[in-house]
């Protein structure tokens, strides 16, 4: 717009000027031509006074004509004073020159040989002299003020041009500047762009109507294996085989529907066939190009790796299936147990409560297994609370002693606790952490075979308390180490079932200490037994 | 009166069964993991195997793996008894030659003689349910 203004506005003045010059110097044409018929004038002029012939006569008449019409010639738009006063003189001495002539035709006519003639003559030749002196004058005037004007006019005009070149420079720079700024943007964005695609934890890839690659990101090239060299422009199909996990064939539609105009999910159970020829299980969907006329010129693709997710759906359900398990066994005990009463089985009174005593410690074992999963779920929602008082921990570790005694007892293991003969008080919730070393005394006993021996330690310093639990069982490997505070981390293990237990024990354990702002730590090799520690802070 | 092998490691649950199982007037040999239950099974040859599927040293795939009842042990039947309520476990079971596959917490004293008896009595084919 602007450089439409800017040209239509130069292009008017250069106009105005380009008209000036052209007066200026047709003007100047027509003084010349002036001068010129004037001189030519004198010299007819001359010519006939010296001999007044006819034809003499006709050449004057033809000149002075010539010269009225040169003057006629002279454009008068926009003239200046100057010009008028010049080209007034001039048509006047036109006139006079015409007058003086037609006393000389006069003159020459009575007799040409006369004494007056000749007595006149060099006075006509004076008056038409002067004259035409007069005429000459006022167009060299007006010639040299033409000359002038024109050069004037050139200046401008050239002026003009400097001043439109460095206009149209500016604008062509500034055109430049914008093109380059919008351009920076582009690129900037086109940059932020691929930077944000490439930074996306998710596979993307995009196809052009022909069904070839247009965009491959970084996560595409990590999750398929090819480059985006490889990619780039070739078929989608021989770069993204996604196939169905069961019947193995490949999966396209949902691509296909996006290039369609349709948003399309990836069917539950895809799997995207490597380079390698390795298999990830993936999922997500399909979406159309459409640019800004609704047409559709491609599909996008997003796709993403679902091992993880798999393994935790697969960690929640073998979860749940163990819960349900574990909280089967006490409840299907208890049922036994009343069972055995309301169905007639007890022969005595004894026996009788024997079966109810049964029921009961079973039910116990079942309450403690639904709290146990609700202080996940509280951990989970991060809504677990400590009730603390202050507690001497000496006590509290010699009744979770005391209580397994039996169950060591029961495998003939020998179960030690060595502590200070000072009560250790600090602020703690004692049901959760009784909880905590019962839960390490109880593992110990159950990955110990019989007649090991295990050991409770509790020493303390003036900030800390430490409480060890060590056994000669049969330890655990490193990778074991990594999954034992983990939620689900006894489920991949469980199948083989070693042992029974929920797997929530030892990280509820760990949560536990944590709450309490401690540090559980263990310590073991495979054959060398375990030590757990739990280090916590002493408060007041 | 029938020989039965128990195979339960909780030792709560094997009080029960045994018993139940002697009121109904059976005799009663107990293992309490897989790998004792194979031994006890060899050496006792029972008529029934009441059969945990949960248990330490050898889970009771593993036993069922191992025994191999059909072509060992035609004579002898298994029930699984389990609180695990699974399909798959259910189907591999049966498929390895377990006469039926039953979740424990379903059965009353009573109802767990009852199905001893009835599966003893071979009235039972194999279910999937």
């Amino acid at each position: 717009m602007l450089v439409v203004v800017v040209s239509v506005v130069f292009s008017g003045i250069q106009q105005l000027l380009l008209g000036e010059y052209r007066r200026a110097q047709s003007n100047e044409t027509v003084a010349t031509h002036i001068l010129t018929e004037t001189f030519t004038r004198r010299s007819l002029a001359d010519d006939y006074l010296l001999n007044p012939t006819t034809r003499a006569n006709e050449q004057w008449h033809i000149e002075q004509n010539a010269v009225l019409n040169a003057a006629q010639g002279y454009n008068t738009k926009a003239i200046t004073p100057e010009e008028t006063g010049l080209l007034a003189q001039i048509r006047d001495s036109i006139t006079q020159s015409s007058k003086i002539f037609e006393q000389v035709e006069q003159a020459s006519e009575a007799d040409s040989t006369s004494k007056v003639w000749l007595e006149q003559r060099p006075i006509f030749a004076a008056q038409l002299n002067e004259i035409g002196q007069t005429t000459l004058s006022s167009a060299t005037k007006l010639k040299e003020a033409n000359t002038l004007h024109a050069g004037q006019v050139t200046r401008h005009i050239s002026i003009l041009g400097d001043v439109i070149g460095v206009a149209y420079l500016a604008m062509i720079l500034l055109i430049f500047i914008l093109i380059g700024r919008s351009a920076g943007r582009l690129q900037l964005r086109e940059a932020e762009e691929a930077a944000i695609l490439g930074s996306i934890g998710d596979g993307v890839f995009a196809i052009d109507t022909n069904k070839r690659i247009i965009l491959f990101n970084r996560m595409a090239e990590t999750l398929t294996g090819f480059s985006f060299d490889e990619a780039y422009g070739q078929p989608y199909r021989d770069i993204l085989a996604f196939i169905d996990e069961h019947s193995h064939r490949p999966i396209t539609g949902f691509i296909e529907h996006a290039l369609t105009g349709q948003r399309h999910q990836m069917p539950a159970n895809t799997l995207l066939s490597r380079k390698d020829g390795s298999v990830i299980p993936v999922a997500d969907s399909a979406a159309p190009i459409v640019n800004d006329k609704g047409i559709v010129t491609g599909a996008v693709v997003v796709f993403r790796d679902i091992t993880k997710e798999r393994e935790v759906e697969q960690a929640k359900a073998e979860f749940v299936s163990l819960v349900s398990h574990q909280l089967r066994t006490p409840a299907t005990a208890v049922k036994q147990f009343l069972g055995l009463i309301r169905e007639g089985y007890a022969q005595s009174k004894k026996e009788e409560k024997e079966f109810i005593d049964s029921a009961y410690t079973s039910n116990e074992e079942q309450l403690q297994i639904v709290d146990d999963i609700l202080s996940v779920a509280k951990i989970d929602a991060g809504k677990l609370a400590l009730n603390k008082e202050s507690t001497d921990l000496v006590a509290l570790a010699q009744r979770a002693v005391d209580q397994l005694l039996g169950s060591a007892g029961a495998k003939k293991q020998s179960l030690t606790y060595r502590h200070p003969k000072h009560t250790v008080v600090s602020s703690v919730d004692p049901l959760k952490l009784s909880m905590v070393v019962e839960n390490l005394i109880s593992n110990a006993i159950k990955y110990t075979p019989d007649g090991g021996k295990i050991t409770v330690y509790l020493e303390d310093d003036k900030h800390h308390v430490t409480i060890r639990v060590t056994d000669t069982g049969i330890g655990i490997d490193a990778e074991g180490i990594k999954q034992l505070f983990t939620k689900f981390g006894r489920i991949q293990t469980d199948y083989t079932a070693k042992v029974q237990g929920t797997g929530l024990g030892l990280y509820l354990a760990q949560q536990f200490v944590v709450l309490h702002g401690g540090k559980i730590t263990v310590d073991s090799k495979p054959g060398n037994g375990t030590q757990f520690i739990v280090k916590l802070p002493k408060e007041q | 009166m029938a020989k039965i092998l128990i195979i339960e490691d909780d030792p709560r649950l094997e009080h029960t069964y045994d018993t139940i199982f002697e009121r109904h007037g059976h005799q009663v040999v107990r293992a309490h993991d897989g790998e004792e239950g194979l031994m006890v099974a060899e050496s006792e040859n029972p008529d029934i195997i009441l059969l945990d599927m949960l248990m330490p040293k050898m889970h009771g795939i593993q036993f069922l793996e191992k025994y191999d009842v059909r072509n060992n042990h035609p004579n002898t039947k298994i029930i699984v008894f389990s609180n695990m309520d699974s399909n798959d476990l259910q189907k591999q079971a049966l498929e390895l030659g377990a006469t039926k596959y039953e979740v424990k917490s379903r059965f009353s004293p009573n109802e767990l003689a009852a199905l001893v008896n009835q599966t003893l009595a071979g009235r039972d084919k194999p279910t999937l349910s």
